[in-house]
């Protein structure tokens, strides 16, 4: 690994450290779907045999893809949410807390410090999120098992069920990240207002984040009669709705459009906006850089 | 000798208040500069404009590199600690060591633990919870485990005890006043460096009031005790200052030749305090 390359994987990791202290969270996560995922079985098993309840012969144990898509969907609203926090706090932490200086008395460039957050926003969150979310998922799909094996299913009925498990695992893999940089327009923007934002203007950089874009959708129709942005805020959203839309299908029917997913991903990588945003994003990236170094450190 | 730092009327304006004013100085390679002023002479200021923490007006060079374009290379040769706690506070110090040695090329990790070993701070204390005087021999044990020719100190002992303070400069003397390294500190606490420096730079209201050799510093200010009744030819040869210490008048001469002062009183060296004071005083409006 060159220098640079460690330097950046050095620094993505003490964003980690920052941003996800990794066993209090490990514990909450497992401990809270363990603990969801038992109340379920018990409830089960105690009112089951009381009501009687038998699963009829022909039907299938219930898809476990299904249900790894349902957490897949609601860990693409978490991450989302954590992700567009982590943009908008990423580059004034550093000068709330005063440690811009101990950063500055590093041989590390405004670059290279800007590429890591950039790094950790897009790839490193969505990934940690991603295998949090799996591992609910995971845990909360040997209780279904075990639950509907109580009722007369096989244990393993949901986890070999037609679509592949594997599939939907590595689907969430890929499409976290990938949504991240759909969005990285929006999220450029944030790190720019981050850059810009100091203690003494916190308020105005939020209003700066949110109140630009506000008022761009409201004047854009009122004066040119347009609606660019507003189309460009759908667009940006599609994945969104599509991936819960599919996930909402799969449960509702049971079973697992994952072609429909890589289809979503395919689309995605096909549209010119997203090779488009990117360069939107970077550029808003460059412009964050550009007021980093010319902050002045607190006195 | 090659020149470790030059600047060329170098000024630095917050809002509208001017806290650097065409500061010239050079620094050379293998000195100890001691850089004294009062609370708000722009000490912090004009190291921070040095290392291109800051962006300023006037020409700056720094091993021969523009200290704003090229922050990130020079900090590989130097080693600065500010005045103010700026470790992040989130981290411990495990993962703080283990940063520094990432991310610095010159900082050995067994040095670190060296230091840090003869305090009461350990791997897996969170910086939060370490008292500030702690977190001072935190960040000191870090600079000083960095190999680096150059070391910039700005108020870097305040906030610990006379113990620790009194081996801080121990190890300071001993790591870097070899004559190739160069070292510059920023303090208030002049008794504790004054044995240190080879060269002395004072500033007041962002104005560099005396820049010189500090061998040189100390043939130029006398403190004379004046002989019975040889008071009035001392006061002749016009003192900087007079003062009554102890039931005996004790002055302060900047400029005029020992010999001439030793023939009315004794002669002591000037402590850097007084200097340091008369030299302020004299700019006082």
């Amino acid at each position: 690994m060159n220098a640079v390359a460690f330097r950046l994987f050095a620094l993505v990791r003490c964003e980690l450290w920052q941003r996800i202290r990794f066993r209090r969270r490990l514990g909450m996560v497992a401990g809270g779907a363990a603990l969801l995922g038992l109340l379920g079985t018990g409830f089960i098993a105690l009112f089951t045999p009381v009501l009687g309840i038998r699963i009829q012969p022909g039907v299938t144990a219930p898809d476990g893809a299904a249900l790894f898509m349902i957490v897949g969907a609601i860990g693409l609203v978490i991450v989302l949410i954590r992700v567009l926090g982590y943009f908008m706090h990423a580059l004034f932490d550093e000068r709330l807390d005063r440690s811009i200086l101990f950063w500055q008395s590093l041989p590390v460039s405004d670059t290279e410090r800007v590429a890591a957050k950039t790094a950790t926003g897009l790839f490193a969150i969505p990934l940690v999120n991603w295998a949090y979310t799996m591992m609910i998922a995971a845990i909360l799909l040997f209780f279904l098992s075990l639950s509907t094996s109580l009722m007369g299913h096989d244990f393993w009925g949901s986890f070999w069920q037609p679509v592949p498990l594997l599939s939907v695992i590595v689907f969430f893999g890929v499409f976290f990240p990938v949504f991240m940089l759909w969005l990285f327009p929006v999220l450029g923007w944030l790190l720019f207002c981050s850059a810009w934002s100091s203690p003494r203007r916190r308020r105005a950089s939020w209003s700066l984040a949110i109140g630009v874009p506000l008022v761009l959708g409201i004047l854009e129709p009122i004066l040119t009669g347009t609606h660019y942005f507003g189309d460009w805020v759908q667009l940006l959203s599609g994945p969104f709705g599509r991936i819960w839309h599919l996930a909402l299908l799969s449960i509702v029917r049971w079973r697992n459009p994952t072609g429909a997913l890589w289809a979503t991903l395919g689309w995605m990588f096909t549209r010119p906006e997203f090779w488009l945003g990117g360069l939107v994003g970077l550029g808003f990236s460059a412009f964050a850089l550009y007021l980093l170094h010319h902050h002045e450190p607190p006195n | 000798m090659s020149v470790f730092a030059e600047t060329q009327r170098l000024a630095k304006q917050y809002g509208k208040t001017r806290i650097l004013e065409e500061v010239s100085i050079r620094i050379d390679e293998g000195s100890i500069v001691g850089l004294l002023g009062p609370n708000g002479a722009g000490k912090s200021t004009l190291l921070k404009c040095l290392l291109g923490l800051i962006p300023y007006e006037g020409q700056c060079r720094v091993l021969d590199q523009d200290p704003r374009r090229h922050r990130a290379r020079l900090m590989r040769e130097v080693a600065y600690v500010p005045d103010q706690s700026c470790l992040p506070l989130w981290l411990t110090v495990e993962r703080l060591l283990r940063l520094v040695a990432d991310l610095h090329p010159r900082f050995s990790l067994e040095r670190a633990h060296h230091f840090l070993a003869e305090t009461e701070i350990r791997d897996s204390h969170k910086l939060s919870q370490l008292s500030k005087g702690m977190r001072v021999q935190l960040h000191l044990a870090l600079t000083l485990a960095i190999d680096s020719r150059f070391l910039v100190l700005d108020e870097p002992t305040l906030g610990l005890d006379i113990t620790r303070r009194a081996s801080f400069w121990k190890q300071v003397l001993a790591d870097y006043c070899d004559g190739k390294r160069t070292l510059i500190i920023a303090t208030h606490l002049m008794q504790e460096v004054e044995h240190l420096l080879t060269h002395l730079i004072l500033i007041d209201r962002g104005r560099i009031i005396l820049d010189q050799p500090f061998e040189a510093v100390l043939e130029r200010y006398s403190r004379v005790v004046p002989r019975p009744g040889q008071e009035e030819a001392l006061r002749a040869l016009h003192p900087v200052s007079e003062q009554e210490i102890l039931g005996q008048t004790v002055f302060l001469f900047d400029g005029p030749p020992r010999s001439e002062l030793g023939r009315h009183g004794t002669l002591h060296r000037a402590s850097l305090a007084e200097i340091f004071e008369t030299a302020t005083r004299r700019r006082t409006p």
